[in-house]
């Protein structure tokens, strides 16, 4: 293919050869260093293709062997381009589609992240937005080493960014932290910690304070669990003074949720009618082109669209998005629940209940859903027991640290 | 050429080397490729004679052509009926 192609490039000619002894010339060519190829043996003579390069060397060669020649066809780019040469609007056509292959070629037309897990894309670009970073701005304008600094102290997450330019794509490379974590600052603030939810108690591990319940209690949301204030006591019993703590303890409970969610009685189903429709879209910059067949029943669709951006190479983006539209028609009726439905739809409710829960790192004691029949709407109900961690934070403001009059002095 | 071949075999290298023997590769029959020739000696679309330095090669068969050949090497397609050396 590539010999092919050099070939045409270069220009070739079919000559054909009359007269006595053409193995002579074919010979006085080799040793010329002349190049013939598909040679061949016709009732009116010999055949062959020879560069065009050569051809103009060949009339000494033809006198010294005595044959006659006529070029038969001409082929390849030298020929095409002569045959062109007057032609000044496609000589304009390329050479302008040229200078806006070159043109495009200075801008950024799409920007990549790979590796981002924790930010999305659209959060990057958004960011990258505020930095006045953008498809459609000028590739000398991009400023990779700030850029990757700016991500990195932007986004604290990320622990290395890589960006680069490439044809006209701006590359961005992330490597994020795995491990979420910003390290707890040890706090010395006075504090209690007082229940987040009403539950029994079930584990207790106090690192420092005073417990003011006991394992099987039973207390209230905004109750005292763990008390800041420390009584310090002489050797006689009495409360010399008051130490105020910060609080530090893990306080498991059992607590119960209760989750209900209302739906109506009737649901509205789409179904397809089997009918599609394909249209193209064409987007160039802030322009919108969409060619659909029209829609004589009046039906309502519901569409997909599928957008491509056009490269030519793998990294020469160009501003134009290639939309393909499916349509499908479909018509919508109400009808009540089944009974699957109604066990599909609870089940989805708990699990998604259940998941965020889990979340939070509570554990599952106990599960209970059922479906309620209202009259006109049904809901799902349940109750969910688990073990969790109930204390809350609750700053001491107040200053009194008390100091009891000293006997001795 | 006796001692020319003696002394291939002994440094080991290729027969077609120090004698300058012609390579004839037939690949079906379709293809003949010949290295190490001199010249043409005749070509016709039936029969084409090829000399070497030590023999001439006859290709005989039907509508055969010269697909190239440069100072080293002849590519001759067709259908190929034999090849056929004589010195």
């Amino acid at each position: 293919m590539p010999q092919v192609l050099g070939r045409w490039l270069e220009g070739y000619v079919l000559v054909r050869v009359r007269g006595y002894g053409p193995e002579r010339f074919f010979n006085l060519c080799r040793s010329g260093q002349l190049r013939c190829w598909k040679i061949r043996q016709e009732r009116d003579g010999y055949y062959f293709c020879m560069a065009l390069k050569d051809f103009y060397r060949i009339r000494p060669y033809l006198k010294k062997s005595r044959l006659s020649m006529k070029i038969v066809s001409r082929t390849g780019f030298p020929f095409v381009l002569k045959q062109y040469r007057k032609r000044k609007a496609l000589a304009a056509a390329v050479l302008s589609f040229f200078m806006v292959l070159y043109v495009l070629s200075l801008f950024v037309w799409n920007i990549s992240f790979e590796g981002n897990y924790h930010y999305s894309r659209e959060t990057l670009l958004d960011y990258l937005e505020e930095e006045q970073i953008c498809c459609g701005m000028r590739r000398s304008q991009v400023d990779c080493d700030q850029l990757e600094e700016d991500l990195r102290s932007r986004f604290p997450e990320i622990t290395w960014v890589s960006a680069r330019v490439s044809g006209t794509r701006l590359l961005v490379k992330i490597k994020e932290n795995e491990t979420l974590g910003t390290v707890r600052e040890r706090e010395d603030e006075p504090c209690e910690l007082v229940a987040s939810a009403p539950g029994v108690i079930t584990r207790l591990i106090i690192r420092q304070g005073k417990a003011a319940v006991a394992e099987g209690d039973r207390v209230e949301k905004g109750q005292q669990l763990v008390s800041g204030r420390l009584s310090i006591m002489n050797d006689s019993g009495e409360v010399v003074r008051t130490a105020l703590v910060h609080a530090d303890a893990d306080v498991y409970a059992r607590t119960v949720y209760e989750y209900q969610e209302i739906f109506p009685g009737y649901r509205t189903v789409e179904v397809k009618t089997g009918r599609e429709r394909k249209g193209l879209g064409i987007e160039i910059g802030p322009y919108r082109l969409r060619f659909l067949l029209p829609d004589l029943r009046k039906d309502s669709w519901n569409y997909v669209t599928t957008v491509t951006q056009l490269h030519i190479f793998e990294d020469f983006y160009l501003p134009l998005y290639v939309e393909r539209i499916t349509g499908e028609a479909t018509v919508s009726y109400e009808r009540p629940y089944t009974r699957e439905e109604k066990e599909q739809i609870s089940r989805e409710v708990e699990e998604n209940y259940m998941k965020n829960l889990m979340e939070k790192g509570v554990q599952i004691i106990e599960n209970n859903v059922k479906i309620q029949e209202n009259g006109s709407s049904w809901s799902v109900e349940g109750t969910v027991t688990v073990e969790e961690q109930i204390g809350l934070t609750r700053y001491i403001t107040e200053v009194e640290e008390t100091r009891e009059p000293d006997e001795h002095n | 050429m006796g001692v020319l071949f003696q002394a291939a075999s002994l440094l080991h290298l290729p027969q077609d080397v120090i004698p300058g023997e012609p390579v004839i590769t037939v690949t079906g029959r379709r293809n003949v490729y010949i290295e190490n020739y001199n010249r043409i000696v005749s070509f016709m679309d039936n029969e084409v004679k090829i000399q070497a330095r030590t023999c001439r090669i006859i290709v005989e068969g039907k509508r055969l052509e010269i697909q190239y050949y440069t100072g080293d090497d002849i590519l001759i397609t067709g259908l190929i009926h034999s090849v056929v050396t004589e010195s």
